[in-house]
């Protein structure tokens, strides 16, 4: 039976939200457990077992569809591939016309209502605000004065500890407080108490962990990863559920006292298992129709478009004024175009914007390290940072002196002086200041990086101190010819990461660089031009077939996203005559991010773009540092492709801004070796941040976390809504309110058998593809042809372009 | 001098008018009617208080129009402006102004864009009324508008369980505050045979000769506890973090700055009826003292950056309060202001405070440091936290030990509940209006035990709407009942004229029908409504739901509406002896509101029982 139990709590925990703390903001497949269904399987699933709404409604595709935003042709396409040709009038009848039952339900929930219906007892009301707020104050990072009163021994037992040590209690009867001391007590014999029938436990477990799916999904994350949070916690779902089920029994004796029985007695119905097949409704396939017009009438524009521009771009680019090395993020695809339109003789890059050196980074003076890399990669790297002063980041308003008492009144009368300057500062003339979380403090621009490894065998927490030159040459040579850049450099070379600023905004996170997990990427564009600069790594690099002049300089920079500016960082190594160009290109790509800025500001409804670009810039920097502002940038709202190739496929075509852009050149890895690691991390990194935003959008308050304005932060690992609201997964409302559910598709340049054979690497990577949570299409190099992969194969796309014509 | 108080009445009142015409997506039109009424409302608190200052700083009184005169009683618009007056109007305006400005951009595109200025504005006119108020009767005007659009924007979010669940446990703490105000105000009527203006309150020696000592501190009682309520001082102060549900700047600007102080303006512009009366002063301290104690403890373990706020809030409440008990009330003043500022600034960054703190404890976690309150022995620090993470079982102590026992009682008159009764208490109604009016008969208008008999089928009448699971109508029919008899038991207490009962009818019977229309309406489109969960009908019914919260309002006297003022003047009229029906009166009331707007709630609020939209889960 514990076994059983156990089994249970492995199977609610797979359920749950996999969301970590949003200090560390990794973006996932929202319905990551039911990706080992194919994607309309699993989504519908999901739906009928736990009530999320997983595609826009009915009414919705209509309205697209009479916009022509889903187009009549495309329509009737799916519906012929899907149901044949004689059905196109039945169905399109049933598509455009006929009402549906939209309702949603869900299997959670019905066992536990039964105190409500039997007992008048809403137990979750009762309980919740005091379990969060233990949950929250044994978690908590800092935000409380007077810390949680832990013991060593996890969440349960310093709830133990506490109730032992204190004349009074969180519980409210003695059978309470003396079951709480009883260290033998299991999951099973309370549930014995409180459920009664043992078919019923599982259902009962499931009803109370999903009452609150928030806290209970972080619980699990914490438990399986506590490496997550800064100060270790122990917890464990097990403990969790414990507790909340002592704290039941104890309102049931407190509020029933002896009129109360098992609940198992006065269940309506026989017990429900909550993972269940779930039956196919007709709605399902309507749903499924629309859907699938809906990323089709996009996706053929974009092929075709692609189909065309390659005809048109010639591959050589004469006389090259300087490369520059972007991250694969859909914000850096329109100032890609920016650049290369201004400054023709240039040409860009895309690569995941750890530059291929994953480390931990160690602040000045700064207590604990930063992961710099995708997050499923561990790093065994130290890279630390030596400044002259320690950064200073203190905001007096901040203070928890004024949470004192009677020096409050002294603290209160002061910083009420201070405040009344600060609230008409922040409102007329927003600057950056330390409240603000700025993507340039991550690192002090003028500090030395202690990159290259003097000692392989010293070590701190594990970690080798920086990187060898043999370590150092192959994530260069790597890098480098994963996108394709080997030869034909210029002379100046910009390697520029990406990071956001924002104010008041605790999902900033989640504007930053995802493959530095959520943070600036400043110190990896330092770091790998620290080792591509490096004389010796030159030299081995040379072995290796790349053969870097020595005029060659790499510049690290980084590009705020959200106020559109870019910093350039160790410009003293720079020559003489390399300083005079890069002068020259600064002031270029600065009118390259006016346009960009200009281009972004279309989206936001409150700036004029028929002003000045000057002040279009200023009102896109002014917005990053407005307290009042919810969007300092729209984030990955509208990404729907990644194009995986050479930039010639792409250059000066508008995507828009929703493309990833990672370049990779097939001519020099025809076996697709390269290729692997390429797309190792597209469907777990692109997907993942694209079926978040495409879940988010669809069902903004369940699977979202709903608008972000009343958002209160707790224990500085999440959001929740209100003092007594549980955690809220998710992305805001203001991130993917421009955001269209389409899932992404992949467009790689290689031949299809190529594509085929790396895309089944390894499982994992394999089941994104098979199961059609992401479209792949290859398009073949060498005679423009595009091939769908669809069961498992790769077949020739029709090409459409017929009735692009007459398209409407 | 006379115009700008009169204009710093008027515009907010326009501000409110334009804004009702403007479509929610109108965003600039809206904040723009907003920012400049705010913007030109400083330039008046300014220009006032330069006036003031500069002249011969005399309280300055303003005799607007009675709306209802009679021999004793005059119910008029005054207002009145002094040294309190110009530092809240100094204050409020600028930070209205600014949250004004913030909420612009802050609100963009939310759906409830227009519904959260139009809320913002009303509780600007509420506030504006209030603190410019000229007697008791304007100033519970104002008073109840900052109440009830309190309760519109913690609701703000209505689609949502907790909102609206907390909504209405706030909305119940604030009706005892109302009633205790009242009461009060009703003391006062009878102990000066007229009502009251504050310029008189403070020109003429209000201090009470030795014999009304008892009512004199009963008055004090009474205004100290409705002070204490709204400022959420012990033991009430759960409701103020359970009150932060709205958009973070609805928060900033009720809970962190203005609304938390409106108590502080009670019993600063009171002090003339309680300065002489010891046990006042002694209890607004001890108050006071217990406050900043059990909150200081209660917000330093605190978790989440709201609620810690809210309980420093709390906390340096209580602190003005033991200033002002000691008679400090410059220094009372100048506190108010400056945590005014203080704490809507920080509320306003609350957000922030993830990425700061996180990075301050990136660069100044010290693992050695010594937890707070380490020097205390263990028993007592264990308790000491228990009690603090329990937030002083306060929360606990009125579900269980107040509002329950209500319950209870209602519950325990069920025979009633069946529509039988109904028809029956009519009847009785009718009876008694016919035996008492038309063809008086001796039984009816002599008797003693007759009012008390009608004040208390009111009493289980109201009772059992409250606590009614089944039938929303059958709740509202026994609200207005309630409603009839209440007014039937005070009749009978003392001559009141045929004109003061039109005026009350008008009022009851309209938003009866109109309401009674409203529900039976949603209810023939959604088949039968139980009032046993929340339904969100909001959804589709957005008029009727409008329409019915608007009738729930008049029905219940809101101070707009005819009812109000009839039930002022009714209110008036129970006699000073009959501390039984006062008693009753005042629970009845108090319940009165509950029962209605809770209906309202669980109607037309909440999560929506239809989810084939996006519908949040119950817990978020």
């Amino acid at each position: 039976m514990k076994n059983h139990i156990n089994h249970t709590i492995k199977e609610i925990q797979h359920y749950l939200p996999s969301q970590m703390t949003l200090k560390d903001f990794i973006h996932h497949n929202s319905l990551h457990p039911f990706q080992k269904y194919s994607f309309y399987e699993g989504i519908f699933r999901a739906s009928k077992l736990f009530g999320y709404k997983v595609t826009l409604q009915l009414g919705e595709f209509r309205e697209l569809f009479a916009l022509n935003r889903i187009k009549e042709k495309t329509l009737e396409r799916i519906i012929i591939e899907r149901k044949g040709k004689g059905q196109v009038q039945t169905w399109l009848q049933k598509l455009l016309v006929q009402e549906y039952d939209e309702l949603i339900s869900s299997r959670i929930g019905h066992l536990r209502q039964n105190w409500k219906d039997a007992y008048k007892l809403d137990m979750d009301s009762l309980i919740h605000p005091t379990l969060f707020r233990l949950i929250t104050s044994y978690l908590d990072q800092g935000i409380s004065v007077w810390e949680f009163l832990r013991s060593n021994d996890g969440f349960l037992e310093s709830i133990r500890v506490l109730d032992q040590n204190s004349l009074l209690s969180i519980f409210k009867t003695q059978t309470g407080r003396a079951l709480l001391q009883d260290k033998d007590i299991t999951i099973e014999q309370l549930l014995k108490k409180i459920v009664g029938d043992e078919s019923y436990y599982e259902q009962y477990l499931f009803d109370l962990c999903f009452s609150h799916r928030g806290w209970s999904g972080l619980v699990g994350v914490i438990e399986d990863s506590p490496n997550i949070l800064l100060l270790k916690r122990n917890v464990s779902l097990h403990d969790f559920i414990l507790t909340e089920l002592l704290m039941e029994l104890d309102l049931l004796e407190y509020k029933l006292k002896d009129r109360w029985k098992p609940l198992a007695l006065s269940a309506k119905s026989s017990a429900l298992a909550i993972i269940a097949e779930t039956p196919e409704t007709e709605l399902d396939d309507v749903l499924r129709i629309w859907q699938d017009a809906f990323e089709w009438s996009y996706y053929d524009d974009i092929i075709y478009g692609i189909q065309e521009n390659f005809k048109n771009n010639s591959n050589q680019i004469s006389n090259k004024k300087f490369q520059a090395v972007f991250c694969i993020d859909e914000r850096e695809c329109s100032l890609r175009r920016h650049v290369e339109s201004v400054i023709p003789q240039s040409e860009t890059f895309g690569a995941p914007g750890f530059f291929g050196v994953e480390f931990y980074f160690l602040q000045q003076g700064a207590k604990f390290k930063d992961k710099l890399c995708p997050a499923p990669v561990t790093p065994k790297y130290l890279i630390r940072e030596n400044a002259n002063e320690q950064g200073v980041h203190k905001d007096i308003m901040f203070s928890k002196k004024s949470f004192g008492f009677l020096g409050s009144i002294v603290s209160t009368v002061g910083l009420g002086l201070v405040s009344i300057y600060k609230l008409f500062q922040i409102l007329f003339f927003p600057k950056m200041s330390a409240s603000i979380s700025d993507a340039f403090s991550h690192m002090d621009a003028e500090s030395e990086l202690l990159i290259e490894c003097k000692n392989p065998d010293e070590r701190i927490d594990g970690l080798q101190l920086g990187f060898t030159i043999e370590e150092m040459t192959l994530r260069v040579s790597n890098f480098l010819k994963g996108i394709g850049l080997v030869n034909n450099f210029s002379d100046l070379i910009y390697i520029i990461a990406h990071g956001s600023s924002s104010a008041n905004n605790p999902h900033h996170g989640a504007h930053d660089c995802g493959a530095c997990s959520g943070r600036p990427g400043s110190v990896n564009s330092r770091v790998f031009c620290f080792m591509v600069n490096h004389k010796e790594v030159r030299a081995a690099l040379q072995s290796n077939g790349i053969n870097i002049p020595d005029h060659v300089q790499f510049v690290p920079a980084m590009h705020d996203t959200a106020s559109d500016q870019i910093r350039f960082f160790d410009e003293k190594n720079l020559t003489a005559k390399n300083v005079t160009a890069h002068q020259e290109n600064k002031s270029q790509l600065e009118m390259a991010l006016d346009l960009n800025a200009k281009e972004r500001s279309r989206r936001f409804a409150s700036i004029d773009i028929t002003a000045d670009i000057k002040k279009v810039r200023q009102a896109i920097l002014d917005r990053s540092v407005s307290l009042f502002e919810p969007r300092p940038e729209l984030g990955h709202g509208t990404n729907s492709m990644a194009i995986i190739g050479r930039r010639t496929m792409t250059r000066g075509l508008f995507l828009d801004r929703r493309a990833f852009l990672n370049s990779y050149d097939y001519t020099i890895d025809r076996e697709g070796k390269i290729l692997a690691n390429v797309m190792a991390p597209i469907g777990v990194v692109c997907g993942g941040i694209n079926l978040e935003y495409y879940f988010s959008r669809v069902d903004n308050v369940k699977l979202g976390c709903g608008t972000k304005l009343p958002h209160n932060v707790v224990g500085l690992v999440g959001v929740t809504n209100s003092s007594d609201g549980d955690l809220r997964p998710g992305l805001p409302w203001q991130m993917i309110e421009p955001h269209d559910p389409v899932r992404l598709l992949v467009i790689v340049e290689h031949f299809p058998e190529v594509v085929h054979k790396v895309i089944q690497t390894t499982d994992a990577m394999y089941e994104w593809y098979k199961n059609e949570w992401v479209h792949i299409v290859a398009k073949n190099p060498e005679t423009n042809e595009f091939f769908y992969f669809k069961d498992e194969e790769f077949k020739l796309y029709y090409n459409r372009n017929k009735w692009y014509g007459d398209n409407r | 001098m006379h115009l700008i108080i009169i204009l710093a009445i008027i515009l907010p009142i326009l501000g409110f008018g334009i804004n009702l015409f403007f479509k929610n997506h109108q965003e600039k039109q809206i904040a723009l009617v907003s920012n400049v009424i705010n913007f030109t409302l400083i330039g008046l608190s300014i220009t006032s208080a330069i006036l003031w200052l500069t002249g011969n700083q005399k309280d300055y009184s303003i005799y607007l129009f009675s709306l209802y005169k009679s021999h004793n009683f005059d119910f008029a618009a005054t207002f009145y402006y002094d040294k309190l007056t110009m530092v809240y109007s100094l204050v409020a305006s600028i930070l209205l102004f600014m949250v004004s400005v913030f909420s612009k951009t802050y609100m963009h595109r939310e759906s409830g864009y227009k519904r959260f200025y139009i809320h913002f504005q009303a509780f600007v006119i509420g506030l504006r009324v209030l603190i410019f108020s000229g007697n008791f009767e304007m100033f519970i005007l104002g008073w109840e508008i900052i109440g009830i659009s309190s309760f519109l924007l913690i609701s703000f979010y209505r689609d949502r369980f907790l909102p609206v669940k907390n909504a209405m446990k706030v909305l119940s703490f604030y009706r005892i505050s109302d009633t205790a105000l009242f009461a009060g105000i009703w003391f006062c009527h009878h102990l000066f045979h007229k009502n009251i203006s504050f310029i008189d309150l403070n020109t003429v020696d209000y201090s009470l000769p030795n014999s009304h000592y008892i009512e004199g501190l009963t008055i004090g009682i009474l205004v100290v506890l409705a002070a204490s309520i709204k400022c959420a001082q012990f033991p009430f102060s759960s409701w103020l973090p359970r009150a932060l549900e709205g958009p973070t700047v609805s928060s900033a600007i009720f809970y962190g700055s203005l609304s938390l102080h409106v108590g502080l303006f009670l019993l600063l512009r009171t002090f003339p009826i309680w300065e002489n009366i010891d046990i006042i002063k002694i209890l607004i301290g001890v108050i006071g003292l217990l406050t900043a104690i059990v909150s200081y403890y209660i917000s330093t373990v605190q978790s989440t950056t709201k609620t810690q706020l809210a309980y420093a809030s709390i906390t340096q409440v209580g602190l003005m309060f033991i200033e002002i008990a000691l008679g400090w009330h410059t220094i009372a003043l100048v506190h108010f202001a400056l945590h005014a500022f203080y704490r809507t600034y920080q509320f306003l960054v609350s957000p922030s405070s993830l990425s700061y703190l996180i990075h301050d404890q990136f660069l100044h976690y010290d693992a050695n440091k010594k937890s707070a309150f380490s020097f205390l022995p263990k028993k007592l620090r264990y308790s000491l936290y228990t009690f603090s993470i329990m937030e002083g079982y306060l929360d606990r102590f009125w579900f269980y030990q107040i509002w329950r026992r209500f319950k209870k009682l209602g519950v325990l008159f069920n025979v009633f509940r069946y529509r039988m009764w109904q028809w029956v208490f009519a009847l009785i109604f009718i009876l008694s209006v016919v035996f008492q009016h038309i063809y008086p008969i001796e039984f009816f208008t002599s008797h003693e035990y007759v009012p008390y008999f009608f004040s208390f089928i009111a009493l289980i009448l109201i009772l059992l709407a409250w606590t009614e699971r089944k039938s929303a109508l059958n709740s509202w029919i026994n609200i207005v009942l309630s409603q009839l008899f209440f007014m039937d038991g005070i009749v009978h207490q003392g001559s009141v004229n045929l004109i003061q009962i039109v005026i009350y009818l008008t009022g009851v019977i309209s938003a009866a029908v109109i309401g009674g229309w409203a529900l039976k309406r949603v209810i023939s489109l959604e088949n039968n409504i139980d009032l046993n969960s929340f339904h969100g009908h909001i959804y589709e019914h957005k008029k009727l739901g409008m329409t019915f919260l608007l009738c729930s309002l008049i029905l219940i006297g809101f101070p707009i509406s005819p009812t109000f003022l009839g039930l002022d003047l009714l209110f008036s009229e129970i006699e000073k002896e009959n501390t039984i029906t006062l008693i009753i009166s005042a629970l009845v009331f108090i319940f009165l509101e509950l029962a209605s707007i809770r209906i309202y709630a669980r109607v037309f609020l909440g999560l929506h029982v239809k989810p084939y939209h996006e519908v949040a889960f119950k817990s978020s």
